[in-house]
């Protein structure tokens, strides 16, 4: 017979299944028969042996020969049943001897084992002899297969009859224990060598079909673990050793691995922190080719999870106190540490308890938290049996190790969430690590990169690990963050792309989670975390990937102008902005010199990226400035209790520092000028000068806004200059009042700056833009009147002032219509003509320097040239008669215009 | 039929690893809970003798793996099956969201010819975790039941005995039915090689 399983295909085989099941449930039919006749249960074994010869196959794989097996099991429990339940017990052991006669040692070991049992089962049964005598009746099998099922059926059966009690005449839990680890150790054996058998080149399905069998050998160790009465002292000192002797010894890779895998998730996390050195130091023996970083993972990922299902029963038993007890209920932590004192209460006296009375029946009254330093010490023993490791298994490939630490960050932040040390001190030994092997292969693997990224992530996803709380997820632990040391050089040490991935990971968060960046050590830190982002590596490395051609093709895409980055590049640099939102602190001096901190960070790359950042950073100063004045105020008002000596101290400091924002605003503003942002330049000076007219002082905005006119008039492109000139002319009005309250020379600096727009506007390139500027710019003028009728705080002015202004307002308007009448389309003409109408009906309306004559001739020159215009301006013009007609209902003075 | 011929029950315990299938057995069987986590591996059964309507019945309880990669040499031991209990764990969405696939999986590999009429039972297991923990609503559960062909549904705890015996009396009843259901078809297919008048002869002498 050939040793290893069969070369049918599996279709063959299951006709042969088939087969056998048929055959088996015929002669179980018939042997249930049998047995139902009184005086021929006898006679019921032959029909049971026969069925029994079907596992005799030597041509099913294992999975096959299962389906034979589960068949048979249920006929033989069926036996068993009626035998236990029938047969006189004082005749077992004759029927025991009897059955053993059966021709086959197939089916005859079955029926011993089948009969075995229920003699084991019945009162004063010499259970010890016949455990001793069927085990070594079972060595007559020595095919891998039928010999693995065999005992399995014998451990099958045996599962609820082995003693656990010392009575040495029936057999002691000593003698159960040898059984189990007798049957383990023959069956590795024979799943060990069906390896070795049959040819070389079968190796493939050898090796499949002992994956399918090894459940069969596992089976034992779960036997083991099951056992009552095993006590994390005795697992210790009886059981642990000899299973790992003999998965050692086997030197088996498949073996080994998978009886590993078994004894972490079979016995209880007790028993593996009780001898967690003892285990690990057993893995160093392991053969070469195992897999430690399988092994070494599913320890401790079982262990982590212990923790998280340990602290889940703690909650619960609060809960469960509370309930019980209101009163305690309301101090939860005497609540708890009650129950923590009665835990340890509790450990105390089952360390008394020994093996041989049996702490069996007290199984759920085992405490969780163990007494012992295994507890207190779980991280050490790991990271020094790592760093054993570095030394002994050299062949370790950074891939493992990466896993590996990774692992075991997460268990000790499970066990220890404020212990940072530790996961710092794996920081750096991964760092070590890592430039020790950066140069092998699997340095720039998939997996090893995904490692280093889940070490380096840690703080972003620490809270989900420990509380396992998924709403929690996402929430960066600063102050984990804060104190790994390590942590920036192990970040530095990866690839751009892991930085940058990284990075964007922990910006993203703390966008999301609007955190608060309250002091310089958390700038430092999360500036050098986002370094990536900020010295922009990304875009190097897309543009070291992307030929040279597609950049170029990428800015022409861009409407023309050259455009460095790719609109990824804006979007992340724009979250990168919003982070300077994010800095804040209650005193507003601290709070400036964190943006300073911050900034610093940016300027120094000395990139043009800043493009990106600077605005936000700006309008981060500019409501600084705008806190400082608050503050000022508030300061020197009379309620509060300051002595005169701090108020003026303080608002000196405070003036001092609103200075000396200003110069940062406007050097950052300057800075963007040098690299060319012409434009954005100029309208961020416009949002400076606002702030410092908003908060009062028109030195500043004068010289702002002389900045801006120099900036303005280094731009080109008319259609920029048009919609600046119209933005200068809008903020210039808001301007008014603070100037015209303003000393003399502010007032003159005023109308040096409404002057220069108006000559500004008449220069724009094209006409239409240089008429729209000049009426808009009429309104600058217009301020006294608007203020004096709505505003009685207003600034009297007298009247030959306002007769000055008047004029210059019609001026305006005459230039504007000057300018529209020279226009050679007479579309445009006509149309600037009803803009210049609608203005003039403004000033009609608010005031009375024109007459009505002066919008009637208006109305009638419109009028003539409308034959030859197209829609637009008609429509226009119509719609400014419905005006018109609706001004004169509620207004008189308007009957005298006429359209 | 010979009252000494117990009527054997095979009843299959499925679901996702760690929502408690050898917890609940445990309490059915030995009424005992450990804190202690033990992955199953493999398959495995208990047993226990029960009486349903006088009659004594042995109900063979499955204990299976709930990991995949423990479950190596297939499932045969789903055949002959009289009932399947599916057991989610209430503070595990996704031990639930899978029961679907474990109800089709067993009725595919246990080679069930009424798939629909074959008795299920659903067990939602944990309910002593604190009522916050949980992510998995009765109403949400009573109502998959009932749409999957009104399956009996029961919230239990395993830890404090909430519910266990009611649940395995529903499991082993409607296991009962099947098996006469089973018998009846199994007597049909054979009917010439069984000799019902021999039964009768030995009829009272159990003891």
């Amino acid at each position: 017979m050939p040793p290893s399983a069969t070369n049918l295909t599996n279709d063959e085989q299951m006709l042969l299944v088939n087969e056998s099941l048929n055959t088996i449930r015929q002669q179980t039919i018939q042997m249930k028969k049998l047995l139902d006749v009184k005086g021929k249960s006898m006679e019921s074994l032959k029909p049971a042996s026969t069925l029994l010869s079907e596992l005799r196959t030597s041509n099913l794989s294992p999975k096959n020969y299962y389906e034979l097996y589960v068949s048979i099991y249920d006929s033989l429990e069926y036996l068993g049943n009626y035998l236990k339940d029938n047969y006189p017990s004082k005749n077992l052991s004759n029927l025991y001897e009897l059955v053993q006669y059966a021709g086959n040692i197939i089916p005859r070991l079955y029926l011993m084992i089948t009969v075995g049992t229920v003699f084991m089962s019945v009162p004063d049964a010499p259970v010890k002899e016949i455990m001793k005598d069927m085990i070594e009746m079972c060595r007559g099998v020595q095919h891998p297969i039928r010999g693995l099922f065999l005992r399995y059926y014998l451990s099958q059966r045996t599962k609820n009859l082995l003693p656990i009690f010392n009575d040495p005449a029936n057999g002691t839990l000593q003698d159960s224990v040898n059984f189990i680890i007798t049957n383990f150790i023959e069956m590795n054996k024979l799943w060990v060598r069906l390896q070795h058998q049959g040819h070389s080149k079968e190796r493939k399905k050898r090796i499949s079909e002992r994956q399918e069998l090894q459940i069969l050998v596992g089976s034992n160790l779960v036997r083991l673990s099951q056992l009552e009465g095993v006590d994390k002292h005795y697992y210790k000192e009886t059981i642990l050793p000899a299973i790992l002797e003999q998965i050692i010894q086997c030197r088996d890779m498949i073996a080994q691995e998978y009886l590993f895998d078994v004894i972490i998730q079979v016995f209880p996390d007790e028993f593996h922190l009780y001898t967690l050195r003892e285990l690990l130091d057993s893995t160093i023996s392991l053969i070469p080719q195992v897999s430690l970083k399988k092994i070494l993972i599913t320890l401790l990922e079982r262990l982590t999870t212990y923790i998280d299902r340990e602290s889940l029963d703690g909650i619960q038993a609060l809960t469960i106190n509370g309930k019980t007890d209101d009163e305690e209920g309301v101090e939860g932590d005497e609540t708890a540490e009650k129950t923590h004192n009665k835990k340890i209460l509790e450990k105390a006296e089952e360390k008394e308890a020994t093996v041989t009375e049996g702490t069996a029946t007290e199984e759920s009254k085992t405490q969780t938290k163990d007494e012992n330093i295994d507890v207190e010490a779980l991280f050490n023993i790991f990271y020094s049996h790592f760093i054993k490791l570095n030394k002994v298994r050299p062949d370790l490939t950074i891939d493992d190790i990466t896993a590996l630490y990774y692992s075991l960050s997460k268990l000790s932040l499970s066990y220890y969430p404020d212990n940072f040390e530790n996961v710092d001190l794996i920081y750096s030994e991964t760092l070590n690590r890592y430039n020790e092997l950066k140069d092998t292969v699997e340095s720039s693997n998939a997996l090893t990169e995904e490692n280093l990224k889940n070490i380096l992530l840690l703080p972003l996803n620490f809270s989900s690990l420990v509380s396992n709380d998924v709403s929690k997820k996402e929430k960066l632990n600063l102050k984990l963050l804060l104190n790994l040391k390590n942590y920036q050089s192990l970040l530095s040490a990866q690839s751009s792309k892991v930085q940058v991935s990284i990075s964007n990971e922990i910006l993203k968060t703390l966008l999301s989670n609007k955190f608060k960046l309250e002091n310089e050590e958390q700038i430092e830190k999360v500036f050098q975390v986002l370094d990536s982002i900020i010295s922009n590596k990304e875009t190097i490395t897309v543009a070291q990937d992307l030929k040279v051609e597609e950049i170029n093709k990428r800015s022409e895409n861009a409407g023309g102008e050259v455009n460095e980055y790719p609109y990824e590049t804006s979007v992340k640099q724009e979250n990168l902005a919003k982070l300077f939102h994010l800095i804040y602190n209650s005193n507003p001096i601290a709070h400036s010199k964190l943006l300073s901190t911050a900034q610093a960070f940016v300027s120094q790359k000395k990139n043009k990226l800043t493009k990106f950042l600077y605005p936000s950073l700006i309008f981060d100063y500019l409501k600084l400035i705008k806190r400082l004045h608050f503050r000022i105020g508030k300061v020197s008002q009379k309620s509060m209790n300051f002595s005169p000596e701090l108020k003026s101290e303080l608002i000196a400091s405070y003036e001092l520092e609103l200075k000396s924002v200003f110069q940062k605003v406007s050097k950052l503003a300057d800075e963007l000028y040098n690299q060319g942002e012409l434009e954005l330049s100029l309208k961020l000076l416009i949002s400076i000068s606002e702030t410092s007219n908003a908060i009062g002082n028109n030195g500043f905005t004068n010289e702002f806004f002389i900045k801006i006119y120099s900036i303005y008039e280094e731009m080109i492109s008319s259609k920029q200059q048009y919609q600046i000139i119209m933005q200068l002319i809008s903020t210039l009005i808001t301007f008014y009042k603070s100037f015209q309250n303003g000393t003399n020379s502010d007032k003159e600096n005023y109308d040096l700056l409404i002057t220069k727009a108006v000559l500004y506007s008449a220069r724009l390139l094209k006409k239409p833009d240089q008429c729209r500027a000049v009426f808009s710019a009429s309104h600058l003028w217009f301020q006294s009147t608007v203020l004096a009728s709505t505003d009685p705080s207003a600034p009297s002015t007298d009247a030959s002032a306002e007769e000055n202004d008047n004029k210059r307002i019609l001026e305006c308007l005459q230039k504007s219509l000057r300018i529209a009448d020279s226009c050679i389309e007479s579309s445009v003409t006509v149309e600037l003509f009803v803009e210049i109408l609608n203005e003039c009906i403004y000033y009609y309306i608010h005031s009375n320097f024109i007459d009505a004559n002066y919008i009637n001739n208006l109305i009638e020159l419109i009028k003539t040239n409308l034959s030859e215009v197209d829609d637009l301006p008609i429509k226009h013009f119509k719609r400014t008669c419905e005006y018109i007609a609706r001004q004169k209902e509620i207004d008189e003075r308007f009957q005298l215009v006429r359209y | 039929m010979s009252s000494r011929k117990k009527t054997l029950l095979k009843v299959i315990v499925l679901g996702d690893s760690g929502v408690g299938k050898t917890s609940l057995m445990q309490q059915f069987v030995n009424g005992k809970f450990s804190h202690q986590y033990k992955a199953t591996i493999g398959a495995d059964f208990l047993t226990k003798e029960l009486n349903i309507d006088d009659k004594n019945v042995t109900i063979q309880l499955w204990d299976t793996a709930g990991q995949e990669r423990f479950q190596s040499l297939g499932v045969a031991f789903y055949r002959g099956a009289d009932c399947c209990v599916l057991v989610y764990d209430v503070t595990n969405a996704k031990s639930f969201e899978h029961l679907g696939f474990w109800k089709d999986e067993f009725l595919i590999q246990a080679n069930i010819k009424n798939p629909n009429s074959f008795p299920f039972v659903v067990l939602g297991n944990k309910i002593d975790i604190d009522e916050s923990k949980r992510t998995v609503a009765n109403k949400k559960a009573m109502q998959w039941c009932e749409e999957k062909g009104n399956i009996p549904y029961f919230e239990t705890s395993a830890k404090e005995a909430v519910n266990i015996d009611q649940a395995f009396d529903i499991v082993a009843r409607n296991a009962f039915q099947q098996e006469l259901e089973n018998e009846a078809e199994f007597n049909e297919d054979y009917s010439d090689a069984i000799n019902i008048q021999l039964d009768g002869d030995q009829g009272g002498c159990a003891c």
